[in-house]
């Protein structure tokens, strides 16, 4: 083993720190893997911090809401065609900022679902 | 640049991910996989197509490979003749042929999806060791189909975090690479130490 390591280390020695470089890769990104699965895996990071790139519907699916909680949440437009648009594009529109739609949507959803535990008691 | 991709996947949808997994399987490092995962998401979600989304992820990367290969495979002949004016660069080449001869389809099919990172080179291995093109093109529809369905599947899944699935699978899919890379460095350099053994043996 060691007269073996020792003989790459003299003739092969790019190959081996390569080898051993691709072993300490595998090591990082298998404990990083786990420690992703750990953190995400927690009920209280279910729901996403809002992003520019989201869209109103996909909000709606990551927060489990219906679509007039978005609609009044984002203030849209309830007669018109839902959009695909991102809340990037939205916030241009409306001119408001992205902190200030997380604020709106949080005060919604909070009263939403505090209604609904109330229906379901 | 992941939340640029992302919102460009909000505004422009899938003429955007036909064109990214194109160009993925092509070596541009472009973030296919995050793509294909949002786009799942947004269709979980009703802003897509389910539909349409694999296909143009399918297409788009079918198309891609396919390109890889015959670019390799048209203008490979120039680089095969410089690989033989040098007997090493020579050996390399012709173990390389053996090598896909053995191994080809499979390393087609794995590298579509397993390990997509190396998808790319593999396609251009292919084309320039004259591979034979039908059984590269059917392994790599069916390594592609496994990608798409993969990815845009676990998008739509997981629609409600995609953050959190995109991140679990870069590593797990860094973690794979890097141990497919290991693994052949190893059975490498267990060959050449093997080698000079026998041949000190010898002398």
């Amino acid at each position: 083993m060691w007269h073996r390591l020792i003989d790459l280390w003299t003739h092969n020695r790019y190959l081996l720190i390569a080898f051993v470089v691709a072993i300490c890769l595998s090591v990082f990104f298998s404990a990083r893997a786990i420690s992703q699965f750990v953190y995400w895996a927690d009920p209280a990071r279910q729901d996403q911090t809002l992003a520019g790139w989201m869209t109103p519907r996909y909000v709606g699916k990551s927060y489990d809401i219906p679509p007039e909680i978005i609609q009044e949440a984002f203030d849209l437009q309830q007669d018109g065609n839902p959009r695909r648009i991102s809340l990037d594009k939205l916030s241009e529109e409306k001119g408001i900022s992205l902190n200030d739609m997380q604020s709106q949507l949080d005060v919604t959803v909070a009263r939403w679902r505090a209604e609904q535990g109330m229906l379901n008691e | 640049m992941t939340d640029l991709i992302l919102t460009l996947a909000a505004d422009y949808g899938v003429p955007l991910l036909f064109s990214v997994t194109f160009l993925s399987c092509l070596a541009l490092p472009v973030p296919s996989s995050l793509l294909m995962l949002a786009s799942g998401g947004f269709a979980a979600a009703g802003d897509l197509s389910l539909a349409a989304v694999a296909v143009a992820a399918f297409g788009g990367a079918v198309i891609g490979d396919n390109l890889g290969y015959w670019i390799a495979r048209r203008f490979g002949p120039h680089l095969t003749r410089w690989l033989a004016t040098r007997p090493r660069r020579a050996a390399m080449r012709d173990r390389s042929q053996a090598f896909m001869q053995k191994w080809g389809g499979s390393s087609v099919f794995f590298s579509c999806w397993l390990v997509a990172p190396l998808g790319p080179y593999v396609n251009y291995v292919s084309g320039l060791t004259s591979f034979s093109w039908p059984r590269f093109a059917l392994w790599g529809m069916a390594g592609e189909v496994v990608w798409v369905g993969l990815y845009v599947g676990l998008g739509f899944l997981f629609a409600d975090n995609i953050t959190a699935i995109s991140a679990l699978l870069s590593s797990i899919s860094g973690f794979l690479v890097a141990l497919v890379v290991a693994v052949g460095l190893g059975f490498w350099l267990v060959h050449v130490s093997k080698a000079r053994e026998r041949k000190r043996a010898a002398q």
